[in-house]
Protein backbone atom coordinates (compact mmCIF):
# COMPACT_ATOMS: atom_id res chain seq x y z
CA UNK A 1 0.00 0.00 0.00
CA UNK A 2 1.66 3.10 -0.85
CA UNK A 3 1.11 6.23 1.03
CA UNK A 4 1.33 9.29 0.29
CA UNK A 5 3.63 12.13 2.03
CA UNK A 6 1.63 15.84 3.25
CA UNK A 7 3.21 18.65 5.05
CA UNK A 8 1.92 20.06 8.21
CA UNK A 9 1.26 23.43 7.89
CA UNK A 10 0.79 24.76 11.44
CA UNK A 11 4.59 24.93 11.94
CA UNK A 12 6.70 27.46 9.76
CA UNK A 13 9.91 24.85 9.32
CA UNK A 14 9.74 22.59 6.23
CA UNK A 15 8.55 18.97 7.54
CA UNK A 16 7.29 16.32 6.28
CA UNK A 17 5.38 13.16 7.63
CA UNK A 18 4.46 9.59 6.29
CA UNK A 19 1.96 6.69 7.82
CA UNK A 20 4.33 3.83 8.44
CA UNK A 21 3.22 0.26 7.95
CA UNK A 22 2.54 -1.93 10.96
CA UNK A 23 5.72 -4.61 10.96
CA UNK A 24 7.67 -2.29 8.25
CA UNK A 25 10.76 -3.32 7.05
CA UNK A 26 14.42 -1.96 7.70
CA UNK A 27 13.89 -1.51 3.50
CA UNK A 28 10.51 -0.21 3.73
CA UNK A 29 11.06 2.71 6.17
CA UNK A 30 14.38 3.30 3.91
CA UNK A 31 11.84 4.38 1.73
CA UNK A 32 9.29 6.50 3.56
CA UNK A 33 12.90 8.47 5.00
CA UNK A 34 13.85 8.72 1.06
CA UNK A 35 10.16 10.00 0.30
CA UNK A 36 9.95 12.19 3.51
CA UNK A 37 13.70 14.20 2.75
CA UNK A 38 12.41 14.75 -1.16
CA UNK A 39 8.86 15.87 0.30
CA UNK A 40 10.57 18.90 2.64
CA UNK A 41 13.39 19.42 0.26
CA UNK A 42 16.56 17.85 2.45
CA UNK A 43 17.53 16.03 -0.23
CA UNK A 44 18.58 19.30 -2.37
CA UNK A 45 20.57 20.33 1.11
CA UNK A 46 23.31 17.73 1.31
CA UNK A 47 24.80 20.40 3.78
CA UNK A 48 21.47 20.80 5.59
CA UNK A 49 21.04 18.84 9.33
CA UNK A 50 17.88 16.57 9.68
CA UNK A 51 16.07 15.72 12.31
CA UNK A 52 14.03 12.20 12.49
CA UNK A 53 11.43 10.77 14.66
CA UNK A 54 9.63 6.85 14.27
CA UNK A 55 6.79 5.41 16.27
CA UNK A 56 4.59 2.80 15.07
CA UNK A 57 2.20 5.14 13.61
CA UNK A 58 4.13 7.56 11.47
CA UNK A 59 7.76 9.13 10.72
CA UNK A 60 8.44 12.49 10.61
CA UNK A 61 11.35 14.24 9.16
CA UNK A 62 12.47 17.99 9.48
CA UNK A 63 15.54 19.82 7.82
CA UNK A 64 17.65 21.51 11.07
CA UNK B 1 22.27 -3.61 27.79
CA UNK B 2 24.40 -5.44 24.63
CA UNK B 3 22.35 -5.76 21.47
CA UNK B 4 23.99 -7.52 17.57
CA UNK B 5 26.42 -6.18 16.07
CA UNK B 6 27.91 -4.38 19.12
CA UNK B 7 25.22 -1.81 19.65
CA UNK B 8 24.44 -0.93 22.86
CA UNK B 9 21.64 0.53 24.43
CA UNK B 10 22.09 3.03 27.74
CA UNK B 11 20.63 5.71 29.61
CA UNK B 12 20.47 8.76 28.30
CA UNK B 13 22.51 10.95 30.69
CA UNK B 14 20.96 14.33 29.19
CA UNK B 15 17.42 12.86 28.64
CA UNK B 16 15.09 15.93 27.87
CA UNK B 17 12.49 12.84 28.64
CA UNK B 18 12.73 10.51 31.84
CA UNK B 19 13.53 7.06 30.94
CA UNK B 20 15.42 8.14 27.57
CA UNK B 21 17.74 5.83 25.85
CA UNK B 22 20.73 5.77 23.90
CA UNK B 23 21.45 3.25 20.77
CA UNK B 24 25.04 3.23 20.06
CA UNK B 25 27.79 0.83 18.43
CA UNK B 26 30.30 0.45 20.29
CA UNK B 27 33.86 1.12 18.86
CA UNK B 28 35.54 -1.56 20.76
CA UNK B 29 34.45 -4.23 23.74
CA UNK B 30 33.61 -3.31 26.76
CA UNK B 31 36.07 -3.64 29.48
CA UNK B 32 36.03 -5.70 32.20
CA UNK B 33 34.91 -3.35 34.65
CA UNK B 34 31.62 -3.06 32.42
CA UNK B 35 32.71 0.49 31.06
CA UNK B 36 31.79 1.25 27.07
CA UNK B 37 34.39 3.18 25.27
CA UNK B 38 32.78 4.84 22.54
CA UNK B 39 34.37 8.15 20.87
CA UNK B 40 30.86 10.22 20.42
CA UNK B 41 31.46 11.84 16.47
CA UNK B 42 28.96 14.33 17.36
CA UNK B 43 31.45 16.30 19.55
CA UNK B 44 33.95 17.34 16.16
CA UNK B 45 32.43 19.32 12.96
CA UNK B 46 30.42 17.65 10.49
CA UNK B 47 32.12 17.56 7.47
CA UNK B 48 30.63 17.14 3.99
CA UNK B 49 30.03 13.90 2.13
CA UNK B 50 28.18 14.08 -1.13
CA UNK B 51 28.67 10.40 -2.02
CA UNK B 52 26.30 8.81 -4.42
CA UNK B 53 25.74 4.98 -2.09
CA UNK B 54 24.28 4.00 -5.63
CA UNK B 55 27.53 3.86 -7.06
CA UNK B 56 30.67 1.45 -6.89
CA UNK B 57 33.02 0.70 -8.99
CA UNK B 58 33.84 -3.18 -8.54
CA UNK B 59 31.51 -5.71 -7.49
CA UNK B 60 33.69 -6.64 -4.67
CA UNK B 61 33.05 -2.89 -3.73
CA UNK B 62 29.27 -3.56 -3.98
CA UNK B 63 29.18 -6.41 -1.78
CA UNK B 64 31.77 -4.61 0.70
CA UNK B 65 29.48 -2.20 0.87
CA UNK B 66 25.98 -4.36 1.44
CA UNK B 67 28.05 -6.27 4.50
CA UNK B 68 29.30 -3.03 5.81
CA UNK B 69 25.62 -1.83 5.76
CA UNK B 70 23.94 -4.65 7.33
CA UNK B 71 26.64 -5.21 10.30
CA UNK B 72 28.43 -0.92 11.15
CA UNK B 73 26.33 1.86 11.57
CA UNK B 74 26.27 4.95 9.38
CA UNK B 75 26.27 7.15 12.61
CA UNK B 76 29.95 6.56 13.87
CA UNK B 77 32.22 8.74 11.84
CA UNK B 78 31.65 12.82 11.20
CA UNK B 79 30.55 12.95 7.29
CA UNK B 80 27.50 11.62 7.34
CA UNK B 81 25.89 11.76 4.15
CA UNK B 82 22.16 13.65 4.82
CA UNK B 83 20.54 11.30 1.91
CA UNK B 84 21.16 8.31 3.76
CA UNK B 85 22.36 8.71 7.25
CA UNK B 86 21.32 5.20 8.51
CA UNK B 87 22.32 1.55 7.68
CA UNK B 88 20.21 -1.59 7.81
CA UNK B 89 21.96 -2.63 10.59
CA UNK B 90 20.88 1.58 12.34
CA UNK B 91 17.14 0.69 10.73
CA UNK B 92 16.93 -2.65 12.07
CA UNK B 93 17.96 -1.23 15.72
CA UNK B 94 15.25 1.44 15.14
CA UNK B 95 12.54 -0.76 14.29
CA UNK B 96 13.27 -3.36 17.05
CA UNK B 97 13.43 -0.52 19.85
CA UNK B 98 10.20 0.96 18.80
CA UNK B 99 8.58 -2.51 18.76
CA UNK B 100 9.99 -3.64 21.79
CA UNK B 101 8.82 -0.17 23.64
CA UNK B 102 5.93 0.59 21.95
CA UNK B 103 7.81 4.24 21.98
CA UNK B 104 9.40 6.42 19.53
CA UNK B 105 12.90 7.16 18.13
CA UNK B 106 14.53 9.82 16.90
CA UNK B 107 17.79 10.54 14.88
CA UNK B 108 19.59 14.01 14.87
CA UNK B 109 22.50 15.31 12.33
CA UNK B 110 23.68 18.73 12.56
CA UNK B 111 24.33 20.82 9.25
CA UNK B 112 28.08 20.66 7.32
CA UNK B 113 30.14 22.82 9.58
CA UNK B 114 28.73 22.38 13.02
CA UNK B 115 28.89 19.98 15.91
CA UNK B 116 27.02 19.35 19.26
CA UNK B 117 26.78 21.77 22.08
CA UNK B 118 26.57 18.36 24.58
CA UNK B 119 27.56 15.06 24.30
CA UNK B 120 25.30 12.62 22.52
CA UNK B 121 23.13 14.79 21.21
CA UNK B 122 23.61 13.99 17.40
CA UNK B 123 24.76 11.04 15.55
CA UNK B 124 23.03 8.38 18.00
CA UNK B 125 19.43 6.52 18.19
CA UNK B 126 17.35 8.07 21.11
CA UNK B 127 14.69 5.73 22.22
CA UNK B 128 11.48 7.22 24.36
CA UNK B 129 9.74 4.31 25.60
CA UNK B 130 6.32 4.27 25.45
CA UNK B 131 5.39 4.25 29.08
CA UNK B 132 7.64 7.09 29.55
CA UNK B 133 6.10 9.33 26.66
CA UNK B 134 3.74 11.93 27.96
CA UNK B 135 2.41 12.58 23.91
CA UNK B 136 -0.49 14.54 25.24
CA UNK B 137 1.26 17.53 26.70
CA UNK B 138 3.58 17.87 23.39
CA UNK B 139 2.17 20.45 20.84
CA UNK B 140 4.35 18.21 18.18
CA UNK B 141 2.84 15.51 19.00
CA UNK B 142 -0.91 16.71 19.07
CA UNK B 143 -0.29 18.56 15.71
CA UNK B 144 1.26 14.79 14.40
CA UNK B 145 -1.17 13.30 15.76
CA UNK B 146 -4.02 15.42 13.94
CA UNK B 147 -2.68 15.39 11.11
CA UNK B 148 -2.49 11.60 10.87
CA UNK B 149 -6.50 11.59 11.91
CA UNK B 150 -7.06 14.07 9.01
CA UNK B 151 -5.09 12.26 6.55
CA UNK B 152 -7.18 8.99 7.40
CA UNK B 153 -10.51 10.14 7.32
CA UNK B 154 -9.91 12.00 4.01
CA UNK B 155 -8.51 8.56 2.54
Amino acid sequence: MKHEPFKIDDYTFPHAIKAVPKNASDEELKEIYKDLIEACGIDKLPEAGMTMLVNNNYMFVAPI
Amino acid sequence: MDLPNNYTMVADPHAKEDGGLIIIQQDAPRQKDGKIQYEDPSMTVRQPNYADDEKWTSQAEKRQKDKDDKTKSNLTNDSINVKNPLSSADWDQIREGVKNTQGLAYVQVPPVGQKSSQPLQFNSIHLVPGEKLASDDQPLFKAIESKVDEFKEGN
